[in-house]
C-alpha cells in the first residue's frame, strides 16, 4: 500500500507539474466546446439539443491526446526498467498510472465545465447532473485507454494506433454518458437519467476492475 | 548471494547478441565486460537484470545465507536511460527511489555524490554527468546487493570516477556483487573478466 502511495504522488507531480499535459487537455477541452458552436450556429434550440453530445464527444477526444503518453514516456527514459525490478507489478503500475491520468486529465476539465457549458447552451439546470456524468464516466476512458497504451507500447506509431484500437471500447461511454443528459432534457424525468448513471457506473467501475489486469499483463509480455 | 549465468544465449530479432556465455559471481565479486560496440555489453547486463528473456541458457538467483547482510536480494540497473523526469528534483527523485526500491531516504546519498547543493533545482537543469551521479546515489539507495552497471563512467569527471570506484569497491566489500560494463578499466582489481569479442570468461 506504502509503495503504491509513493508512486501516485509521483505521478501525480509529474502530471501537475507545467509540462504536464493536463494544461494540453484543458486547452483543448476548451477550444473544442468554444468552437464547436460557432460551426453549428447560433441557434440556441439546436445547441442545447446535442450539447450532451458536444461535451462527451470532446471528453473522448480529449482523453486520445494524453492517453500516448501513459507509458511510451516512461518506457523510453527507462522508468520502466526501474519498475520491472521494483516491489510493484506491471498491474499495480497501470492501476496506479491510470488512476493519476484520471485525477490530471479529466478532473481539472470538470471544474471549467460550468464555464464552457455557457457556450454550448446546455440548460443550466442540467450542469449537476453533466458534472455527475462526467465524474462518473470518465475513470473508464482512462483505464480502458490505458489498455491501448500498453498494447502500443514498443510502436514507432502508437500515437496513431491508440485511437484506432481504443474508439470503438468508448463507445458504451460515449452512448450512456451523452444519453443520460439527454434523456433528462428529453423526457425530464429523473428516474431514466439515474437508471443510465448505472450503467455508466458499472462501465467505470469494471473497466477499474479488469483493465489494470489487461495492461499490466500486456506491459510483461510486450516487453523487451 | 550468488548469481549464475549457465550457457546463456540472446537473440534479438534474429540476430544472435550473446553466444553461449557461463560465469559465477557470489558475494564480494566484481565482474567486468569488455568488448566493442555492439558486442552485447548491454544485452548481456539487461539479460541479467531481466528484461530482456534469454533464448536458451538459465540464469539462477541464489539468496544469500547470510540473514544480517546488510543488502536486500535483489538487483539494481544502472544503464544509459537514468529514468530521470525533468521537473522532479533529485531530492524528490531520491526519496521516491529509495522509498520505493530501498529502505528509505538518507540525506548522506545526494552528500556522498556531490548534489547536496543543487537537491532542490528541478533536474532538468542537471548536466549529463550530474544526472549521472544522481544515477550512482540511487544505486547506494537502493541498497540491492547486484549492481548492474551500464558503461557507469560515461559522461563522469575523474572525480567521481575515482569516488565511483570507491563506492563499487564498499559494495563489494560489505557482500555485494557488481557486474560492471566498461571500455576502459577504471577498477584496480576484478574478479572475473568476460571478454564478448572472443567469447572468453577469465577469472
Amino acid at each position: 500500500m506504502f509503495h503504491l502511495k509513493i508512486l501516485l504522488l509521483k505521478e501525480l507531480k509529474t502530471s501537475f507539474s507545467l509540462r504536464g499535459s493536463y494544461i494540453l487537455s484543458l486547452a483543448f477541452f476548451s477550444i473544442s466546446l468554444i468552437i464547436l458552436p460557432i460551426g453549428i450556429g447560433p441557434d440556441k434550440s439546436i445547441l442545447s439539443f446535442i450539447s450532451p453530445g458536444l461535451i462527451w464527444v470532446s471528453l473522448i477526444l480529449t482523453s486520445l491526446l494524453s492517453l500516448n503518453s501513459l507509458f511510451h514516456e516512461d518506457l523510453m527514459d527507462g522508468t520502466l526498467d526501474l519498475y520491472k525490478n521494483s516491489p510493484l507489478s506491471f498491474i499495480e503500475i497501470s492501476f496506479i498510472k491510470s488512476l493519476s491520468h484520471w485525477i490530471s486529465n479529466f478532473l481539472p476539465l470538470l471544474l471549467i465545465t460550468p464555464v464552457l457549458s455557457l457556450f454550448i447552451g446546455l440548460p443550466s439546470n442540467l450542469l449537476i447532473y453533466i458534472a455527475l456524468s462526467i465524474l462518473i464516466g470518465t475513470p473508464s476512458l482512462s483505464f480502458i485507454g490505458s489498455m491501448g497504451s500498453a498494447l502500443t507500447l514498443t510502436l514507432k506509431q502508437h500515437n496513431l494506433l491508440i485511437p484506432l484500437i481504443i474508439f470503438p471500447l468508448f463507445i458504451p461511454t460515449l452512448i450512456f454518458g451523452s444519453g443520460a443528459i439527454s434523456s433528462l432534457i428529453f423526457t425530464g424525468f429523473e428516474e431514466v437519467f439515474f437508471r443510465q448513471m448505472n450503467i455508466l457506473l458499472g462501465i467505470s467501475g469494471l473497466s477499474l476492475v479488469i483493465c489494470p489486469f489487461i495492461s499490466g499483463f500486456i506491459l510483461d509480455s510486450n516487453y523487451d | 548471494m550468488v548469481v549464475r549465468v549457465l550457457s546463456a544465449s540472446c537473440k534479438r530479432s534474429g540476430y544472435t547478441v550473446i553466444d553461449n556465455i557461463s560465469f559465477e559471481l557470489s558475494s564480494g565479486q566484481i565482474g567486468l565486460i569488455s568488448g566493442s560496440n555492439g558486442s552485447g555489453k548491454t544485452s548481456l547486463l539487461r539479460m541479467v537484470a531481466g528484461l530482456i528473456p534469454l533464448t536458451s541458457g538459465n540464469l539462477l538467483f541464489s539468496p544469500s545465507i547470510d540473514q544480517n547482510s546488510e543488502h536486500s536480494d535483489g538487483l539494481f540497473l544502472l544503464g544509459h536511460s537514468l529514468a530521470i523526469k525533468d521537473d522532479i528534483s533529485p531530492e524528490e527523485d531520491i526519496k521516491f527511489w529509495s522509498s520505493l526500491l530501498g529502505r528509505g531516504y538518507h540525506e548522506d546519498v545526494l552528500l556522498m555524490v556531490g548534489l547536496s547543493n543543487l537537491k532542490k533545482i528541478p533536474c532538468k537543469y542537471l548536466s549529463q554527468g550530474q544526472k549521472q551521479r544522481l544515477g550512482i546515489a540511487r544505486l547506494i539507495a537502493s541498497n540491492k546487493s547486484l549492481w548492474l552497471l551500464d558503461e557507469p563512467t560515461s559522461s563522469l569527471d575523474k572525480t567521481a570516477s575515482l569516488l565511483l570506484k570507491e563506492i563499487i569497491e564498499k559494495h563489494t566489500k560489505s557482500g555485494g556483487i557488481a557486474l560492471i560494463s566498461s571500455h576502459i578499466n577504471f577498477l584496480d582489481k576484478t574478479d572475473i573478466k568476460i571478454d564478448l569479442d572472443s567469447n572468453n570468461v577469465s577469472s
